[in-house]
């Protein structure tokens, strides 16, 4: 009987192992710098805020490095509302930061993307238009 | 004989009394002082100023109206979105109530400008007349945030330049401070509702 519940145990733990996200440090540093405007589940704050959890996400992917590195003060169009108010830019966070945060979001809102290593993200700063 | 079920009891008692606590009257926050028999309760000192409308709106305005008051500023990357979540939270829970108005005194005395705030509120919804949203001069930002019982200053050190915490101020239509909850925090705020029931029930 004590080896059923042993065993029960051992595929509980491995249950939730399985089940944990594998981008940890991109989901703290998406608690600590997205989180407050675009909120833990993704769903951005009305007008104000876009979401990152719509497929609108895709057409910015691309964007992604350098509007975290430059922040944003063009208006962008997500799920038909305009957002005019400005991202402020995170210079702190370096390339692997940003790759782990790309992830972090793709992972829980964006699976049919790819995901970025931290040398596509290099290329891309390389390449911001401003 | 009938055995006599203690726990059961103490259970009923407990339950009773901790109703009873629930009953109890709002307190009246701040000094307060007996004057001629007749309490003098703490009062936030007279203020006006202009809204995201161009209209003024001034503690005479709100006489008779019960309102929250919070500190924020338009740019703030940090607690702000979350304070604003849970004041849009309350106006929804309360939207039957006229008698209840939003404050909401931006710190940034630079860049929000009746037209930024006019912005702001449209991208949330806030209507005309309930929610007001205010600039703040910058020489006055301290002294209202103390009349208000919060913390508000300049701070270039901090995230957007400015700091200032996230309370939610309940105040009564006599311009007296009844309770206040953290906006960054849902349960606090819950509780912060439950407040509000009991000034309208004053009020009604």
């Amino acid at each position: 009987m004590k080896w059923i519940n042993f065993i029960f145990l051992i595929l509980l733990l491995t249950a939730c192992g399985c089940q944990q996200n594998p981008y940890q440090q991109g989901e703290r540093l998406y608690s600590l710098h997205c989180a407050n405007c675009h909120m833990a589940d993704g769903k951005g704050l009305m007008s104000l805020y876009p979401p990152l959890n719509t497929p609108e996400f895709q057409d910015y992917a691309d964007q992604f490095s350098c509007i975290i590195r430059q922040g944003l003060s063009d208006t962008i169009t997500v799920v038909q509302k305009e957002f005019i108010f400005p991202m402020p830019a995170i210079p702190e966070l370096n390339n692997v930061e940003i790759s782990n945060i790309y992830n972090y979001i793709r992972h829980t809102w964006q699976p049919h993307l790819a995901p970025k290593t931290a040398i596509q993200v290099q290329s891309e700063l390389d390449n911001c238009t401003k | 004989m009938r055995e006599i079920d203690l726990p059961a009891i103490l259970l009923l008692l407990l339950l009773f009394l901790g109703c009873g606590s629930d009953n109890n009257p709002l307190p009246y926050l701040g000094e307060s002082e007996e004057v001629d028999g007749k309490m003098q309760y703490y009062t936030v000192p007279p203020w006006e100023f202009i809204d995201q409308d161009s209209n003024t709106v001034s503690s005479q305005t709100m006489s008779g109206n019960a309102y929250i008051a919070d500190f924020f500023f338009t740019s703030c990357p940090t607690i702000c979105p979350k304070v604003k979540t849970q004041m849009l939270r309350l106006r929804d829970k309360f939207q039957d109530r006229e008698d209840l108005k939003f404050l909401s005194m931006s710190v940034d005395y630079r860049k929000d400008s009746v037209p930024v705030l006019k912005r702001y509120s449209e991208k949330l919804d806030i209507q005309s007349g309930t929610w007001h949203l205010v600039q703040l001069k910058k020489e006055e930002i301290n002294a209202v945030a103390n009349q208000f019982f919060n913390v508000a200053f300049e701070d270039d050190s901090a995230p957007g330049g400015f700091d200032h915490s996230g309370r939610l101020i309940l105040i009564d239509g006599q311009g007296h401070i009844r309770s206040y909850g953290d906006g960054t925090d849902p349960e606090s705020v819950d509780k912060l509702a439950g407040d509000i029931r009991k000034l309208f029930h004053e009020m009604d």
